[in-house]
């Protein structure tokens, strides 16, 4: 059903012209019938004026027939002017009889008795001349008492019929005045019925449709066959719901590509989780093939070396008894190097731990049970201010050890024998440095002392394996911080280490104690 | 091989090399007077369970074919009439997941053969003593 584009405000402003149209009409009928009836009642008024008048006239046509006086002809003749201005006035319709008609005869008749009045007064008159001229009189007079009679009875029907024909238009002016009223009524129901019966239909349904919306519902529309308000507001509606829907759908279908992102983030960082621990597992299998199996042969070697030492002793010569000492020494070595390796990485592969760890404590313990006490006494070992460091206890605790016995190792020949230990947190890393004033290294080479089996010295001048400071480097390295080296030949070499600082001791206690 | 004599000591190594050097270790310390030597975990089994063996000690190498030595440890202290032989196990490595199977499993002690043989000798005189001739097993 598709209605004319008529949009509400002009349907309303077509049914507010109608109304005023009819109202207008109706004003003008009840003008109109109100100016006939007031004319009608007029001319009835009039009517009767006329009867008055004409009553009187009779009376004094009656006395005049009576005394004959000349003053009663000019009483006369100007009453009959004022029933003849009336009746020029009001041209009433024809009721029947024509007024002026009679009043003509009547004023004859008037004219003719004053005639006859005159000719009675004259001296030469007799009276038998008399007699016959009141005869004559008397006829005229009865002639006059005639139209008079018909005169009145004219003038009443007239007044009779103007007070019909008011009551008719009255009449006439209700019913119409009625039945515009009723049309007038009809309409503005009409129109009001239909309105709010339409618009509240379309109001319920856009209502239903924005509900609908706001529960969810995004492929709601609502009908919209009209080109008015409602139509105007029902297609807005429907384009915000198209627009809500595509972006709900986007944003649905962004969400989606997220997660199968996600989902294949997840699965790659699965697939490399696995093949860490994969290749973790094979470094432990590898480890542990490396400490059961390298060892086996070592331990055969040096067994069957010393069962060659004790059974076949005596027959051997000093030459072939270093010979035997030469090869149990390089087996040692061997077998400590494989300790160290593990020790590595061991190193590498242990869980974090993560605790406060007073540094001061530590580094005298470390001094106290990893060096021998003939050592200790050849040496002034100075502690200055440590700050307490974050990090694994046991693997820092090992940091110590290696570097402690570094640099006792490492100026064990010279003629200074001094170790000094301190540290200060700056920028929550807390920064150590261990000093010694023994062989030191050329800065040239500087960055190798970090280096795994890098070795800066002679293996006969100082035992070692070269792994002491590569774990040291890997333990730092693992607790996200920094390892640095000083050092001049003959001269001394400082080493320094950086760890986060453990919390609360931000730009922490500096100097010494 | 039912023995009429009580055996000892049971070794089960399949290195002989090592097992040699074990022996002589064991001897130095007078140790040695009935040993038993088998190479796997297999023989190991069937010299306790189907001849009906009860040595005084076991010294047990964990990496053996065929049936692993933390096998062989598990059927010794699974079985209520074995369970109470002491068991020491023997291995080149101290890696902690090994360390820590054994004692799970029961072992009464755990060495780590060192390369050097005086360190070997050393311990094999230590535990021998302790338990041989200390700790005395109800019978």
């Amino acid at each position: 059903m598709r209605v004319p584009p008529i949009t509400i405000r002009r349907k309303v402003q077509i049914a507010a012209a109608v109304v005023l149209l009819i109202t207008v009409f109706v004003i003008l009928v009840a003008a109109f019938t109100s100016r006939q009836v007031l004319r009608a009642l007029h001319q009835a008024d009039a009517a009767q004026e006329i009867a008055h008048a004409v009553a009187e006239l009779s009376l004094l046509t009656d006395a005049y027939l009576a005394y004959g006086e000349a003053r009663m002809e000019t009483q006369w003749r100007s009453r009959a002017g004022t029933i003849q201005s009336l009746l020029d006035q009001h041209r009433s319709p024809p009721a029947g009889i024509d007024l002026q008609l009679v009043f003509d005869s009547l004023t004859r008749s008037f004219s003719a008795l004053e005639e006859i009045n005159r000719e009675k007064n004259l001296p030469d008159s007799t009276d038998g001349d008399t007699a016959a001229l009141s005869r004559i009189a008397e006829r005229i007079g009865s002639r006059m008492r005639m139209d008079s009679q018909q005169l009145l009875s004219g003038t009443f029907s007239v007044a009779r019929a103007a007070r019909g024909h008011a009551v008719t238009i009255q009449k006439r002016g209700f019913l119409v005045v009625a039945g515009a009223a009723a049309i007038l009524i009809l309409t503005i129901l009409g129109t009001v019925t239909t309105l709010s019966l339409t618009v509240t239909r379309r109001m319920q349904h856009l209502l239903k449709g924005v509900r609908a919306l706001g529960d969810g519902l995004l492929d709601q529309r609502i009908r919209s066959d009209t080109n008015d308000e409602i139509g105007i507001v029902a297609d807005a509606f429907n384009t915000m719901a198209s627009r809500l829907e595509q972006l709900v759908w986007r944003e649905q279908k962004a969400q989606e590509e997220l997660r199968t992102l996600n989902t294949q983030l997840e699965a790659r960082v699965e697939e490399r989780t696995e093949a860490l621990a994969a290749a973790n597992r094979e470094m432990e299998a590898f480890t542990y093939s490396v400490s059961h199996d390298l060892r086996a042969p070592l331990r055969a070697v040096d067994g069957f070396t010393r069962f060659l030492q004790e059974d076949y002793g005596p027959h051997l010569d000093q030459e072939a008894q270093r010979f035997l000492d030469v090869i149990r020494g390089n087996v040692q070595q061997m077998d400590k190097l494989i300790t160290d390796l593990l020790a590595l990485s061991r190193v590498t592969r242990s869980d974090l731990k993560s605790t406060a760890i007073e540094m001061e404590p530590l580094v005298h313990a470390i001094w106290r049970e990893t060096v021998p006490e003939e050592t200790r006494r050849a040496y002034t070992f100075t502690v200055k201010n440590m700050p307490p460091a974050q990090g694994d206890p046991s693997l820092l605790k090992q940091v110590w050890v290696n570097l402690v016995s570094n640099a006792v190792k490492y100026s064990s020949t010279s003629p200074r024998k001094e170790i000094e230990v301190g540290g200060v947190a700056e920028n929550g890393e807390a920064v150590y440095y261990i000093r010694d004033y023994g062989v030191g290294f050329d800065p040239a080479y500087g960055h190798k002392v970090f280096g795994a089996f890098q070795r800066l010295h002679r293996s006969d001048q100082f035992e070692g394996t070269g792994i002491g400071l590569a774990i040291v480097e890997r333990i730092v390295l693992r607790h996200g911080g920094r390892v640095w080296a000083e050092g001049e030949e003959d001269k001394g070499a400082t080493f320094h280490f950086a760890v986060p600082a453990a919390p609360g001791n931000e730009g922490g206690r500096t100097g010494e104690k | 091989m039912k023995n009429n004599e009580k055996v000892e000591i049971l070794l089960v190594e399949d290195n002989p090399a090592d097992a040699e050097i074990a022996i002589r270790a064991l001897r130095r310390h007078h140790l040695a007077n009935s040993i038993v030597h088998v190479m796997d975990g297999k023989e190991a089994l069937d010299f306790i369970f189907t001849d009906g063996n009860t040595p005084r000690i076991i010294l047990l190498d964990l990496k053996l074919p065929r049936v692993g030595g933390l096998e062989v440890l598990k059927a010794i202290k699974e079985n209520p009439d074995t369970r109470r032989i002491p068991v020491v196990v023997l291995t080149s490595s101290a890696e902690e997941s090994d360390l820590v199977a054994s004692y799970d499993l029961g072992a009464n002690s755990y060495l780590v053969k060192p390369v050097d043989f005086e360190k070997f000798s050393e311990a094999i005189r230590e535990f021998g003593m302790y338990w041989l001739l200390l700790n005395n097993q109800p019978e």
